[in-house]
């Protein structure tokens, strides 16, 4: 377990949404407790149909990190597209659905899986590393007090 | 297996190779030969055994395999590693994969004379050790590519040979149906494939409907996991029910059906509708599933005109249809298996009992 966060007093998701690419030095300033940052990774689909999800929480010292490598990421295009049909060919892919929450903003992909490349890669590659699984029940966290719905199910670009 | 005139090509080649041979060979003797024609697409093996006086020479189609180690990288294909005809590698999952697909292509060509993924030999090219911890394993409209796992959750992907001919059989629909891979109609593409894959173990093994697990991708999880398989199609909902994982979430009926918008609309997870469905039409007909039930079940999916009762946007009402309309060519409107299939799709909601009933003549 590499949870590094304290359980926050409001849930995220803020009252304002400032610009994301200004957003990196404000938010490495160090300000703490409340502008904590949370990162989820999940995925569906595979020849096995079962959804795994990988979680950290961020706050003090590792969070501007952090933020470059959201930042770096292609939000906006993966948005757009979620709702893109599976190609002609090919069968049993699995599709990420990445979201992260911070005191600025929520922002929220889904990403198939052949295109989970680049800062897309990275930042999955490092929730699994240095974050936790979320497991379906039991052992983590009780549902209602985790910072991050679990089955944020507004399709596509809710976020 | 194909009995006929012998093609020039394998006259010629066996009065190269092999006349002198059969000529001194023992009464009764067989010889097998394993033949490819000049195109190198299809291959064949050529078994000749003596029967009084006669020599007789039995065509058998041959599958052409390739394995290849992507080696814990993502680039496919990776370095070929045993092709048709060699020796087993040492390296399990090769073998797992070779052998796998071979039992595949067994099922097709000796039980529904389906010649490969095309039914005209196409080569079997499947890639091993692909990724790091890798969970997965898929079909990328070329190949089939399998993950090692992650050791935690799940171990290798070519353990499990309903799995690999799970995958094969990808590539079968979308040679013949081509099924959309959303919502109901990539349910029932899922589920084509955990047919022929579940018969290709039962085929293997020899088992009958009564003696056969019904389960997909058994052996997977490792003991870590509480859980016997990815799916069961006996009881969809029942293959695992795990702390990390979660229960097993497919539905047996259409009562349960799961809106979603994961999984391309939930086709791993409706798929255990029309799994349920090909299990009790397997059931009421008793004996070896992929005599009848799997007959039905393929020629649903390649017979003649095939496409055009089942539209690459099918629901599952529209396959059901098909279903009977194959049961019914093959066996007669008024059969035991036309009855079996209707009572299938009905034990599962796809089809009203009424249908049911009538056609059992109640
Ligand atoms: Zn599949």
């Amino acid at each position: 377990m590499t949870q590094a966060g304290s359980p926050r007093d409001g849930e995220s998701g803020a009252e304002s949404s400032t610009d994301s690419g200004a957003s990196a030095d404000a938010l490495a300033d160090g300000r703490s407790g409340d502008d904590a940052l949370s990162v989820s990774v999940s995925r569906t689909g595979g020849v096995a149909g079962i959804r795994r999800e990988w979680r950290i929480d961020v706050d003090g010292d590792g969070r501007a990190d952090w933020i470059l490598l959201l930042d770096a990421c292609p939000w906006s295009t993966a948005e757009y597209a979620t709702e893109a049909p599976a190609g002609p060919r090919g069968a049993d892919r699995m599709t990420w659905t990445i979201a992260a929450d911070g005191p600025e903003q929520a922002r929220r992909a889904e990403v198939p899986e052949p295109e989970l490349t680049g800062p897309w890669r990275e930042l999955v590659d490092r929730v699994r590393r240095d974050g936790e699984p979320v497991a379906a029940r039991g052992r983590a966290l009780p549902r209602e007090e985790r910072p991050i719905r679990r089955r944020p199910v507004e399709p596509r670009g809710g976020a | 297996m194909v009995t006929g005139i012998v093609p020039p090509f394998l006259l010629s080649r066996i009065a190269e190779a092999e006349s002198a041979r059969l000529a001194v060979a023992p009464r009764a003797a067989r010889r097998t030969l394993a033949l490819t024609d000049t195109t190198g697409r299809r291959r064949a093996a050529i078994t000749f055994s003596v029967d009084g006086d006669d020599l007789v020479a039995e065509l058998t189609d041959q599958p052409d395999r390739t394995i290849a180690d992507a080696q814990g990288s993502e680039l496919l294909p990776g370095t070929v590693v045993r092709k048709e005809g060699d020796e087993p590698s040492g390296d399990v999952a090769v073998d797992e994969a070779y052998d796998g697909l071979g039992a595949t292509f067994d099922l097709f060509s000796q039980v529904y004379r389906r010649n490969s993924i095309d039914g005209a030999g196409l080569p079997l090219d499947a890639s091993v050790h692909y990724g790091e911890n890798y969970d997965n394993a898929f079909w990328n409209g070329e190949r089939m590519v399998f993950g090692d796992g992650d050791g935690e959750v799940f171990g290798r992907f070519t353990a499990s040979v309903s799995v690999i001919g799970h995958e094969l059989t990808h590539g079968v629909t979308e040679a013949t149906l081509g099924l959309e891979y959303q919502g109901q109609a990539g349910a029932l593409n899922e589920s084509i494939s955990d047919v022929f894959g579940v018969l290709v173990e039962q085929h293997g093994k020899g088992q009958s409907v009564a003696e056969a697990s019904w389960l997909i991708g058994e052996g997977l999880f490792t003991p870590e996991v509480e859980g016997a398989a990815l799916r069961s199609m006996k009881s969809p909902g029942t293959a695992y029910d795990d702390d990390v994982l979660g229960k097993d979430p497919q539905p047996a009926h259409m009562d349960d059906y799961v809106e979603t918008q994961e999984d391309n609309g939930g086709v791993h997870i409706n798929s255990g509708i029309p799994n349920r469905a090909f299990y009790l039409v397997a059931e009421k007909l008793g004996g070896h599933a992929w005599e009848r039930a799997g007959q039905i079940w393929f020629d649903t999916l390649a017979a003649k005109g095939a496409r055009d009762r089942v539209p690459t946007d099918a629901d599952f009402a529209r396959f059901a249809a098909a279903t009977v309309s194959a049961a019914a060519a093959r066996y007669g409107e008024s059969s035991p298996e036309v009855d079996a299939v209707r009572a299938g799709w009905a034990g599962v909601g796809v089809m009203t009992d009424d249908a049911g009933r009538k056609s059992a003549g109640r």
